[in-house]
């Protein structure tokens, strides 16, 4: 017959009043007449007892009375169960309509970047209009100094787009409705569709994006 | 003393929550702690704070032990044992009592020794001699000798694989039925037994 397995020893020599028997009669028979067996069981018995011999050293009376009040002072404020809240809330951060809320987020920001790019009068290069009224001098994009984001047009368009969204809805992620990108894309007409798609295209393998 | 003893839980329950009526005094704090855990973990819930005390009394020494054979310094342990009451305040609306309030607080601070661990490495400290009671008056070589001995097993203990020391942990000083460890690791019986098995092992090799 084999020798007793890891955990057949285990039940062999760890086994308490509730466990007893958890070794079947017949390896437990095993046990009584193998001595490598019985070898294997007294030191493992050995070690539980040399193990659960060793006390943890007691702290002082002191402690004891400061931990209960470190523990009031820890949970001041708190109250009992709000961790279960927090996970709801990662759960709902978890669940798939909200990645896809975020997605046609960002689907829906690529659209307004390409519709305005197809809506544009000139494909200028330099002229823009800002709220103060003030007509900036054309200037070349190589000219555009990265200090002066004021004179770069496509930083005018973040702004234009960004005027309309409310801090709070951005924050809250309720900037776009789900199925809005779907919305816009079926107002557009073929050619619109088109241009919209070799734009999203070329945003796609510009380096960088 | 007000005695328990033909009362229902709803009625205990009521009883305790008088606490917090400022209009009677009928549940004294000796009275809130000849309760049981379920009684103390539903009138924590409806606010009173009292019930949490007396929880934390109830329970401090075997969580604090567990937290020091787990990191084998008090200041850790303290840490630790601390920080498992406050989790285990905050996330009270969890425990229903499918096992004893002990376990499932044993669960907190065994997840909260496997955090700390996974972030640092814990710095054994002995504990000064004013720190500790001398529970029995033993012959200077003896107390020496058995000290030393028992510091050789604390330090292999430590160096055991988290979830072996922390099944060793449960079962021989907490005796906890291998059911129970793997409920509290999230393993199965046998993966509990097994740590157990890999854990005695290792000990023996390190206590050579």
């Amino acid at each position: 017959m084999s020798h007793l397995t890891d955990l057949e020893l285990i039940d062999a020599v760890d086994g308490r009043d509730d466990e007893a028997g958890l070794l079947a009669p017949d390896r437990r028979r095993h046990l009584d007449g193998c001595d490598r067996c019985r070898e294997r069981a007294a030191d493992l018995r050995m070690l539980i007892t040399r193990a659960a011999d060793v006390d943890v050293p007691e702290p002082s009376p002191l402690f004891w009375n400061h931990f209960t009040a470190r523990v009031r002072d820890g949970i001041d404020g708190a109250r009992p169960g709000e961790s279960v809240g927090s996970r709801w809330l990662s759960a709902w951060i978890q669940q798939g309509s909200v990645r896809w809320a975020a997605f046609a987020t960002l689907v829906v920001a690529l659209m307004v970047a390409g519709v305005w790019r197809i809506s544009a009068p000139t494909r200028r290069v330099g002229t823009v209009t800002f709220d103060r009224g003030a007509d900036v001098q054309r200037l070349p994009s190589e000219s555009i100094e990265r200090s002066d984001p004021d004179a770069d047009p496509a930083w005018a368009v973040v702004r234009t787009v960004a005027d309309s969204v409310k801090w709070d809805d951005a924050v809250a992620g309720i900037g776009a409705e789900p199925g809005a990108a779907e919305t816009v894309a079926g107002t557009l007409s073929p050619e619109e569709r088109s241009e919209l798609v070799k734009l999203l295209l070329a945003e796609t393998k510009r380096p960088g994006a | 003393m007000f005695s328990w003893g033909f009362t229902s839980p709803h009625d205990r329950l009521s009883k305790i929550m008088r606490l917090d009526g400022r209009t009677s005094v009928l549940a004294s704090r000796s009275e809130i702690a000849a309760t049981d855990d379920r009684a103390l973990v539903d009138a924590c819930l409806a606010g009173n704070r009292d019930a949490f005390d007396v929880i934390v009394e109830r329970h401090r020494r075997q969580v604090y032990q567990l937290c020091y054979r787990y990191v084998g310094s008090h200041d850790d342990a303290a840490d630790l044992a601390q920080d498992t009451f406050i989790r285990a305040f905050k996330g009270l609306g969890g425990f229903k009592g499918q096992s004893t309030l002990a376990t499932w607080l044993y669960r907190i601070a065994v997840n909260v020794c496997l955090n700390r661990v996974a972030l640092k490495t814990p710095r054994p400290e002995a504990l000064g001699p004013q720190d500790r009671v001398d529970l029995a008056a033993e012959r200077p070589d003896v107390s020496l000798l058995r000290e030393e001995r028992a510091a050789e097993v604390r330090a292999a203990i430590r160096q055991l694989p988290p979830k072996q020391r922390a099944t060793l942990i449960l079962r021989v000083y907490h005796e906890l039925p291998h059911e129970e460890i793997a409920t509290v690791l999230g393993s199965s019986v046998g993966a509990a037994k097994a740590n157990f098995f890999h854990a005695l092992a290792n000990l023996k090799k390190l206590l050579r």
